[in-house]
């Protein structure tokens, strides 16, 4: 992989040049939380690197609350996404699968993702909700990314991930190696970032393979408890980096067709209820169950890739104050062999 | 970068409307470009300015030129359905799904299970059987509804298909839940109908559709008679919009009903637990 390192002036006066270009998109503070702002020039400077992830996801950029799908888009300006943290790229793979990479392609998905240079992040601060190391994931990004940045004393390291990143920087002239005290650097924070996710999490007993081990326990009694605190808000499914159901509406004018979808939220009751009135999920235990069934069984099942990013947004947005890392370790604390799966069960 | 758009449906219009019980009307729609199905594919059917809302066609999957569906009024978009009149103006947007794998059901005995509007795809599925019946061992079909007067298709059900009967591997079990003066078949759900088969039971392959209620009851009496769970076909009702596999709406565990079904057989969906609504 190239490794370079750059000074953090230049950095910051190149992508001043560059905004000039791109719209940029970058995490800076607002109140106590980041969200990622448009910045242009001198904006750039209150840009904050190498933390936690921003409240919302990139989702949001490819994949908007509501908008219009038919008809589609029209051609989009390049824009530039800085920042983004390891779990966040994480769920923007489940998207790709889901809009870009299926039999079927979704044409503002894929126009979105086109125009879009991804400038991922390592995160050295990450939170108390924060879980990537039990699901799997580091705080640092290992691919999914054009460029990384990691933030280093006086400076960036840059990794190249992709074509599109090599051009991106294709203006930078006299970029050095970075050198190994560098990359030393580098591993020492990465390393005191995953320290601290795994200290957060130690009060948490649930295994790392989640997608093979929580299947067999889908009809757990437990399920029944855990979302008592539940008020259905659908909180969790719209801040979660890799949630993207949507629901379809017509709003056709005269003869022609067109179409909107907004997103839609599994916990919400109408959300699987048919034209009749009936509901294959009609209590919130099972809609409960069925999202977490969806992260850890269904989309690994239908993508190959685990839903749950390890992010915590769902944590940290929770109305009823539930912490899923909570919930597993209650339903993995009961012993996997004794649930016996009788379909004649529920027949 | 100029790829046709997934949600943009062909223009149809309607031919003709046919009321076929007080609920239940069968739209035929004339497609203005090509549109083919197979037997168990669906497509969305979508009323200007109103929305969109999926069904399995009920005409023979040969007939290209014209489409039937069979719809009942249950919610905003059938509401709408059964408002139009012949020269209306429809979208078609589909064929989805996965169609009936009719090259398994070659030499073995089939079984068609229909309650209510579900006789819908299953009439689309017998008029495919029946263009190459010889290469079925035997087909028989049960179809039930509340009363007589709930009956679909009722001048091929009860006169058409029977002649058929005379000449070929084909038998009907008519019945009513409640019957009238005239009824010369049946009384009971549709379950009842399914006493006495003689199927070679190993082999044999059921197709089943109706409301829930009934798939599911009648699941477990094909399994009682000692049907393979890989021998049922249920077709599968779930709340859906897309079509493509994106919403996630439609999911049974990590089935799309969209994209793997609306068919899917009870092997694939007897493990997941909200598999029955």
């Amino acid at each position: 992989m190239e490794r370079y390192f750059i000074t953090y002036s230049e950095w910051v006066n190149f992508l001043g040049k560059k905004s000039q270009q791109s719209e940029l998109m970058a995490p800076v503070l607002s109140g106590s939380f980041l969200h990622y702002q448009k910045c242009q020039g001198e904006e750039l400077k209150q840009v904050v690197w190498s933390q936690v992830r921003p409240v919302q996801p990139v989702k949001f950029f490819f994949f908007p609350y509501h908008e219009e799908i038919l008809p589609g888009l029209s051609e989009q300006s390049p824009r530039v996404i800085l920042g983004v943290t390891a779990c966040d790229l994480a769920g923007l793979q489940v998207l790709d699968r889901i809009f870009a990479q299926s039999d079927f392609k979704d044409p503002n998905y894929q126009k979105r993702r086109e125009r879009t240079l991804i400038i991922s992040g390592d995160c050295y601060a990450p939170i108390d909700v924060c879980f990537c190391e039990k699901v799997g994931l580091q705080p640092y990004p290992e691919k999914g990314f054009d460029l990384n940045v990691s933030a280093l004393e006086g400076g960036f390291l840059l990794e190249v991930g992709s074509e599109k990143g090599r051009n991106f920087l294709s203006e930078l002239t006299g970029l050095s190696e970075a050198s190994e005290e560098q990359l030393h650097q580098q591993a020492k924070m990465r390393n005191k970032a995953k320290e601290t996710v795994l200290q957060f999490n130690q009060p948490f007993n649930f295994p790392s393979d989640l997608p093979n081990k929580i299947q067999p326990l889908l009809l757990a009694e437990e399920w029944k408890e855990v979302w008592q605190k539940c008020v259905q808000c659908g909180s969790c499914n719209f801040i979660c980096p890799s949630c993207a159901c949507f629901f379809l509406e017509d709003q056709s004018r005269g003869e022609s067709f067109e179409k909107a979808r907004t997103w839609d939220a599994c916990l919400f009751p109408g959300y699987a209820r048919m034209a009749s009135g009936v509901s294959p999920r009609p209590h919130l235990y099972e809609r409960y169950r069925n999202r977490l069934a969806c992260k850890y069984v269904y989309l690994p099942g239908n993508f190959g890739l685990v839903g749950c990013t390890g992010c915590g947004r769902c944590i940290d947005g929770c109305a009823g104050r539930i912490d899923k890392r909570k919930v597993l370790t209650k339903i993995f604390g009961k012993n996997p062999n004794s649930v016996i799966y009788e379909p004649a069960k529920h027949l | 970068m100029n790829q046709p758009n997934i949600y943009e449906p062909i223009r149809a219009t309607v031919e003709e409307v046919i009321q076929e019980t007080p609920t239940i009307k069968t739209v035929v729609v004339v497609p203005e470009k090509p549109f083919s199905f197979l037997a168990g594919q669906f497509a969305f059917l979508t009323v200007p300015g109103v929305g969109e809302a999926p069904f399995t066609p009920s005409s023979p999957p040969s007939r290209k030129e014209k489409t039937d569906f069979t719809v009942m009024k249950t919610g905003k978009v059938t509401e709408a359905i059964h408002r139009l009149k012949s020269g209306d103006q429809v979208g078609l947007r589909g064929p989805y799904g996965r169609a009936y794998p009719l090259k398994d059901f070659e030499g073995r005995e089939v079984l068609l299970v229909g309650g209510g509007v579900g006789l819908a795809p299953l009439r689309s599925l017998f008029y495919a059987l029946m263009e190459q019946v010889e290469k079925y061992n035997r087909i028989l079909f049960c179809c039930g509804a509340k009363t007589p007067d709930d009956y679909l298709y009722k001048d091929e059900v009860f006169t058409e298909w029977q002649s058929l009967c005379a000449c070929q591997r084909l038998n009907f079990r008519l019945t009513v839940d409640k019957k009238d003066e005239n009824w010369q078949y049946q009384e009971g759900v549709v379950t009842c109908t399914l006493d006495n088969i003689d199927f070679d039971v190993s082999t044999a392959v059921a197709a089943v559709c109706g409301p829930p209620i009934m798939m599911k009851f009648t699941t477990v009496k094909l399994l009682q008679l000692g049907f393979r769970d890989e021998n049922i076909y249920l077709s599968m009702e779930r709340k859906m919009y897309c079509g493509v596999g994106h919403c996630r709406h439609c999911l049974i565990g990590t089935r799309f009903v969209c994209k793997d079904g609306p068919v899917l057989t009870f092997a694939e969906i007897k493990n997941e637990p909200d598999a029955w609504a």
